[in-house]
This record gives C-alpha cells, sequence and structure tokens, in this order.
C-alpha cells in the first residue's frame, strides 16, 4: 500500500534534517532542496539512501534529477531551457504536477525549481506504487 | 650563488596532552605521558587495555566546513584541527594569497576497515551454514544484494588516504601541490626534507607538511597483537611505553597530528614572520631488510642520518639533542641505540625519545618527532623519555630520563623517524641566529 503523501514528505524531510545536520527552518511541500535548503550533493546521497531505507525501494537519480536531459543541446539554449525542453522534462516527470517553468529560465535555475519536497514526494509514491503493483 | 635557506615558522599539534602545541611542549617538558585506560571503545576484554588517545578533542575545533564533516575520520578531523593551528601560528589566517600558493605534503595512513562502520553490514551477511567449520558463514551475494546497505552511503569517503589532503587544502585554499606520503613513520619527515629541497629548487616558497594518524580500534590493536608488536597489561598499567629501557616489551599506540608551516627564509623574512628554527639537512635510508623488523645495525638509520649531517654541513660533535624513534620496540630501539653510537661514536649527544610520552604515533612519529626537536630548540632544554627508568645497557648514553627536562644549550637537534618497512628518515634543526 502506498503510504499518504503527508507521511512521505515527513521522512523525507527527516531524512533531510538527519544528513544535514544543521538548523532547518520549516519544510513544506513547496521547500526546494536546492534553493531553499542549499542541499548539496553528498546530502542528497544520504537522503536518498534513508528514504529508500524507509520504504524498501531503489530511487533512479536520472528519474528525478534531470541532469541529462539539461545537458543535451536539443533542450538547452545559450543556457536557457527551450520550449522542447520543457516539453520533455513534463514527459520525464509525469508522476508530478511541474511547477511553472517557463522557455527561457536558465537552466541553472530549473534544478531548483524542480526538486521540491512535493516532487521529491511524488516521485517516491510513484516508485512505492510500481512496486506494490 | 648560495643556496636558499629553509625555516619553520609555523606549528600545529594534537597530541595526548590535549590539542595545541603549548600541551604538547608543556607535557613533554614536564616529564609527563598521555598513556591512559582505552576510551574510544569498550576494550575491557583485550590484552591491550591502554593507548595514548587525544581525550579533548571535539568537533568545533574543526575549521573545515562542518556539513563535510559525515565524511572526515577521526584521523582527518585530528589533522584538520592541527594544520589550523600551524597555520594560525605562521600567521596566514589572514593571508589567502601566501595559501594558495602552497604546497601540501601530509603523512596518511592505511585506514582500517572499522567494526562502527562494517560491523552491522558484515553481521547480516552471515547465517548459519551446517557445512562450514564454525556453523556459520559469510555469504557474499547476501552481502551485496541488501546488507551492505547498513553502512552509511558516504563511508568510502572517510577510507581514502588522499582525502585527507585534499580536506587541508580545501580547507585553506591551497592550490600547488598536494601529495599523500604513504610509508608510515618515516613519511612524516621525509616530506619535511622534500618540502625543503623544492623550496630551494624554487618550486613553491611554502608549503603545510604534516601527518595525523589515529588507528586506536578494535581491528587497529588487532592487527599489532597478532605481530606480537604491542605492550599488553592491565588498565592499570600505563607506565609501559619506555623506550631504551630493559623492560619494554612492546609499544603503545599512540594517535594525533603534527603540522609544520616549511617556508623560504627569505619568503617569511619579507613577510614578517618570524622562524621557530631552519630546517638545516634531511636525508632518507632504508634498511632493506625485513617486512616490520629494524635491521640490527640500525643500518638504514645510520645512512640517513649520515646524510642529513651532510647536508646540514653539522659535525655529529655540533649536534645538541636527537629525538629518537625509539618507540619501546624490542628491535627498533636496539637499532637505534646502534646506529646512534655509530653517529655519534666521538660525542654523546642529549637523547629523548618522545614515544615514551604519546606511544607511537605511526605515520605521526617522524613529525612528533621534529616537534620535539623543535621543543628542545625553543626551551632550550632537553624533555626526558617519560616512563624510562631502566636504560638498557646499550642505550644511548645521552639517554635523558626522570621527570625533569635537562637545561642545555641547543643550537641543533635531530629527529628520527624508522618505519615498519625499513624506511629511515632524518632531519636536523638548528636554532635560527637573529
Amino acid at each position: 500500500m502506498v503510504p499518504d503523501k503527508t507521511e512521505i514528505e515527513t521522512t523525507i524531510a527527516s531524512a533531510i534534517r538527519k544528513a544535514l545536520n544543521r538548523e532547518v527552518g520549516e519544510i513544506t511541500p513547496d521547500t526546494s532542496l536546492v534553493t531553499d535548503l542549499a542541499v548539496d550533493s553528498l546530502d542528497l546521497v544520504e537522503i536518498v539512501y534513508d528514504v529508500e531505507e524507509a520504504y524498501d525501494i531503489q530511487l533512479e537519480p536520472d528519474e528525478l534529477f534531470p541532469q541529462r536531459l539539461l545537458r543535451d543541446p536539443d533542450n538547452v539554449n545559450e543556457g536557457t531551457i527551450t520550449a522542447g525542453g520543457i516539453a520533455k522534462l513534463r514527459e520525464q516527470f509525469t508522476f508530478t504536477s511541474l511547477a511553472e517553468i517557463a522557455p527561457g529560465t536558465p537552466v541553472a535555475d530549473v534544478a531548483g525549481k524542480l526538486l521540491t519536497m512535493r516532487v521529491f514526494a511524488d516521485y517516491v509514491a510513484y516508485v512505492i506504487g510500481k512496486k506494490s503493483e | 650563488m648560495t643556496e636558499r635557506r629553509v625555516v619553520i615558522t609555523g606549528i600545529g599539534v594534537v597530541s595526548p596532552f590535549g590539542v595545541g602545541f603549548g600541551a604538547y611542549r608543556d607535557g613533554l617538558l614536564a616529564g609527563r605521558h598521555g598513556i591512559r585506560p582505552i576510551s574510544l571503545f569498550d576494550a575491557s576484554k583485550s590484552p591491550v587495555r591502554v593507548a595514548a588517545e587525544v581525550t579533548d578533542y571535539h568537533d568545533d575545533l574543526l575549521p573545515s566546513d562542518p556539513r563535510h564533516n559525515v565524511v572526515l575520520s577521526r584521523s582527518m578531523r585530528l589533522g584538520l584541527v592541527a594544520a589550523a593551528e600551524a597555520v594560525s601560528s605562521a600567521g596566514l589566517d589572514d593571508r589567502p594569497d601566501i595559501r594558495a600558493g602552497m604546497a601540501c605534503l601530509m603523512a596518511v595512513e592505511r585506514y582500517d576497515i572499522n567494526l562502527e562502520d562494517f560491523g552491522e553490514s558484515f553481521a547480516r551477511a552471515i547465517s548459519a551454514d551446517a557445512d562450514a567449520p564454525s556453523g556459520f558463514s559469510f555469504s557474499r551475494q547476501k552481502y551485496l544484494s541488501r546488507s551492505h546497505r547498513a553502512a552509511h552511503p558516504l563511508w568510502l569517503l572517510k577510507f581514502i588516504p588522499n582525502l585527507a589532503v585534499a580536506h587541508v587544502v580545501r580547507t585553506f585554499g591551497m592550490q600547488c601541490e598536494a601529495n599523500a606520503y604513504t610509508s608510515e613513520s618515516a613519511a612524516s619527515l621525509q616530506l619535511v626534507g622534500d618540502a625543503a629541497e623544492s623550496i630551494r629548487e624554487g618550486l613553491f616558497d611554502a608549503a603545510l607538511c604534516g601527518a595525523s594518524d589515529s588507528r586506536i580500534s578494535p581491528i587497529g590493536i588487532e592487527r599489532y597483537i597478532s605481530l606480537n608488536l604491542l605492550a599488553t597489561g592491565t588498565p592499570d598499567d600505563v607506565s609501559i611505553s619506555m623506550p631504551f629501557d630493559r623492560n619494554r616489551r612492546g609499544y603503545v599506540l599512540g594517535e594525533g597530528a603534527v603540522f609544520l608551516v616549511v617556508e623560504a627564509l627569505d619568503h617569511a623574512e619579507r613577510r614578517g614572520a618570524r622562524p621557530l628554527a631552519e630546517i638545516a639537512g634531511w636525508g632518507q635510508a632504508s634498511d632493506a631488510f625485513h617486512p616490520y623488523r629494524a635491521h640490527p645495525e640500525g643500518r638504514g638509520l645510520r645512512l640517513a642520518m649520515a646524510k642529513a649531517l651532510d647536508k646540514a654541513a653539522v659535525a655529529p660533535a655540533d649536534v645538541d639533542c636527537v629525538a629518537a624513534a625509539a618507540a619501546s620496540l624490542d628491535d627498533l630501539d636496539s637499532a637505534e641505540s646502534v646506529a646512534l653510537r655509530h653517529a655519534f661514536s666521538a660525542s654523546n649527544p642529549s637523547v629523548t625519545a618522545p614515544a615514551g610520552a604519546i606511544g607511537r604515533t605511526h605515520t605521526a612519529a617522524g613529525a612528533f618527532g621534529a616537534a620535539a626537536a623543535l621543543v628542545a630548540i625553543a626551551s632550550q632544554s632537553i624533555p626526558p623519555t617519560a616512563n624510562t627508568t631502566e636504560p638498557d645497557a646499550d642505550s644511548p648514553p645521552g639517554l635523558v630520563t626522570g621527570i625533569e627536562a635537562r637545561p642545555a644549550r641547543v643550537r641543533t637537534a635531530l629527529a628520527n623517524a624508522v618505519s615498519f618497512g625499513g624506511q629511515c628518515a632524518s632531519v636536523v634543526l638548528k636554532e635560527v641566529e637573529s
């Protein structure tokens, strides 16, 4: 059975607090791991690991993080994401409702906008759901 | 053209006497030792019950980004704290411009797989097996499929030796060469010589040179018990690190870190830094003899001392103090006694062995010896060799024992280091005439 979103968000939030090991303010569904919490790649390894352990699942970084997509020159124009790139993002992130990302958003900002608590929790719910099918 | 002179302008120490060079200096000069019952883990069932642990370290002392604490081993942490003191004492806290051009040479240990990180994941991969002699067996398949996940996902980063150096250079913004030395005790003197040589050649003007070592752990201890190298006893037997003593019965594990700022004298003078001592000579050699026993005639150390004195253009009779490598080991101490008698046949320099106070600190031992030589020059007295009460008949005649430092005119001091494996290194330090 897939746990509800609030429970998954609580699990993720506690993994974040554990990994960051410092004072972190309120974490809401809109909180961005990248821009609000300054989670770095080392932290993410720990966070993903703890969430995987909590639900006995395997998260695929490629599904949650769009780096590969954003490296593809077809999706990027002068350092900003194209309309085509956004369409591909929506294909990849079918498990959630993506925040508004307009064509022309700098690639560097896209990850921050994408990786919110809501998206992370939606992805975890999607993986748990797939597993229990 | 005269050769560029090389000096030490900063020092940082984390030792069983506490955090700071001052604590190390005061402990040595008072003839104290830092050996206590092991507190880092429950050693109550171990034949080895004491060690020279660093006791007053805490993470708040770390100069590095606290977000990276999770990937720092204890050894790396001790090293960072000592490095910060060295940088600070050399007056380089506010000189990122100079630090950017500094090299970092650091002796690092082979990090042990430890039970805290792996015990649980190994245990989960063990199951009953009627065919195995013990009744249990370790399943590689089980380990790889799931049980390895009991270990921290970033564990590997704590075990990579060159990352110890990477953390230091990142913390202090040092962008010149950064090398990890792995030749055990001698490493931390080899790199002082290498830094001095490179500075003479003009490759860089200054280097942060040091070592950190921390292997007081169940597996760390077991390795040396198996080789019959450690002194065993009750928790009350704290005075068992006794270099050159005829009752010595093995060494005591010590941990700690030492860093030196090694710098061209001209560079130090230009920025108004006060030299603590000149690095006058350095030499390396090898026993080429045995995997972990010292050559009985100390042939590697003889050569290393001869090369160091030759490079320093110092006659043996002008050496006032020797910081010996002897660490309460049967063979190493005897070998060094023979080598010292050979090197100083016509004179009897005062000899002190800091391992009596802080145990054998492995990769950091050479640097602790150099730091003891600096103590002798700075205080104009020879620290006594803690715990040594009955010197062996063949021990160096100038061995200083007891609990009081011996006042002496110390212009020149020599530090020795001998590795398991026979690498030997010596460094000659001289008072800087003002």
